[in-house]
């Protein structure tokens, strides 16, 4: 017959966590109660098919929410792959960027900045259209010069170049159509993230910006989330 | 600590990758923070869910990626990225566990089907059977049974006293006799 006191240390006693005289005193028991016998055989044999459990993959990929989570925080400076650009710049060199250039941030992590401001770099449609090579190239030196000089303070966190010439318009029930730049009165040529302490200082890092004086101006807007 | 399991259904990287891209990973890389993921997330996910269950096994394994990018910085490498990690996420789990329910649940009532000996389906899925366990004493089988977790350990993670540490285990125990009838043969 089942005695509670014993059937109550059987996981002790497989865990080898009762002394030599409890140890003893419970193996007597058991070896005349089939009760606690069979139970203990089925401890070990619950015991037995724990290492036979598997990991299992996510049903879904976190990555992607998870990847948004880690801009607030890059506590390190950002050292993933940045992409500078001027207001038109040649897929050349923005090429050669992307290739692999990483950028000195450091001191980023000295001072993480309170808020993130993204500057939306607005510009007439095709507004550099008309420049030469060598003029647009001496433009998005202007940028990448300015991008670079922000760097060691931290203040630059991201930056891309959008596509020249390339954009959808999808709205609802409708298919995508090519955007009309005349239609909206300007483009997005691109953007950049920079950290700041408070809207100021994001307006006096935005004022120093080449946009301005390229023939675009700058949207300035605030993250919401860090 | 404890121990971390090893056996997985999903084939464990080479360590020295996983060193590798944490050391990049601690200077920001994120490419390589995503190779640490795809390499561990099946470990993690499955504690979670193990711990938490299914509704937060998601959240509860991207808080615990962020958490490790942000804490990065304090990697030393003393102990391997997966360990690192695992303890991490262990940590995570608990905490989000006892923000959720209250420290100890001993007189939680016990779901009938457990403890029906010839549930011949449940006998099939450990797992299933262990999902259905009662909170407090899921989570000490699964930090004593499967992580490895010594009694004092899991004491103190789960703010309960070493006793009811033991106790949990053994009712977890019994229960899953029970679900699993494990002496019969399937």
């Amino acid at each position: 017959m089942t005695d509670d006191r014993f059937l109550h240390r059987l996981s002790e006693y497989l865990d080898g966590e009762l002394d030599a005289a409890a140890s003893a005193d419970l193996e007597r028991h058991v070896a005349g109660c089939a009760d606690c016998g069979a139970a203990l055989a089925d401890l070990r044999a619950l015991a037995a098919r724990v290492p036979a459990l598997r990991d299992r993959e996510p049903a879904r990929d976190l990555w992607p929410a998870i990847e948004r989570g880690l801009a607030p925080a890059a506590p390190r400076g950002a050292v993933r792959r940045r992409v500078l650009f001027g207001a038109a710049a040649a897929a050349l060199l923005v090429a050669a960027f992307a290739a692999g250039q990483r950028f000195p941030v450091a001191a980023a992590e000295k001072s993480l900045p309170p808020a993130r401001f993204m500057l939306l770099l607005r510009e007439p449609e095709g507004h550099l259209a008309s420049v030469s090579p060598t003029e647009r190239a001496a433009i998005i030196d202007k940028y990448r010069a300015w991008a670079r000089s922000l760097l060691p303070g931290g203040t630059m966190l991201d930056g891309a170049k959008l596509d020249d010439g390339y954009g959808l318009s999808l709205r609802p029930g409708g298919d995508a159509t090519p955007l009309d730049g005349r239609a909206n009165g300007d483009e997005i040529g691109g953007f950049f993230v920079i950290g700041a302490r408070d809207e100021a200082e994001a307006l006096g890092v935005a004022r120093t910006c080449p946009h301005l004086g390229q023939g675009g101006w700058i949207e300035v807007r605030r993250f919401e989330n860090r | 600590m404890g121990r971390m399991r090893t056996s997985s259904a999903v084939p464990a990287p080479p360590t020295d990758v996983l060193a590798s891209d944490a050391a990049l990973a601690a200077r920001g890389d994120v490419a390589a923070f995503e190779r640490l993921y795809r390499a561990t997330a099946a470990r993690v996910h499955t504690l979670a869910r193990r711990l938490l269950g299914d509704d937060d096994a998601d959240d509860a394994t991207q808080e615990a990626f962020v958490l490790a990018w942000r804490r990065l910085g304090s990697f030393r490498g003393e102990a391997s990225f997966a360990t690192w990690l695992h303890r991490l996420a262990v940590n995570h789990c608990v905490s989000r566990a006892r923000r959720r329910e209250p420290p100890a649940d001993d007189g939680a009532v016990v779901d009938e089907r457990l403890a029906r000996p010839n549930d011949r389906a449940a006998a099939l899925d450990l797992e299933a059977a262990i999902a259905r366990l009662p909170g407090g004493a899921r989570r000490v089988f699964v930090l004593h049974d499967v992580e490895g977790f010594r009694h004092e350990e899991i004491a103190s993670l789960l703010g309960v006293s070493t006793g009811t540490s033991k106790s949990q285990l053994h009712r977890a125990r019994l229960l899953l006799r029970g679900a699993l009838h494990v002496g019969e043969k399937p």
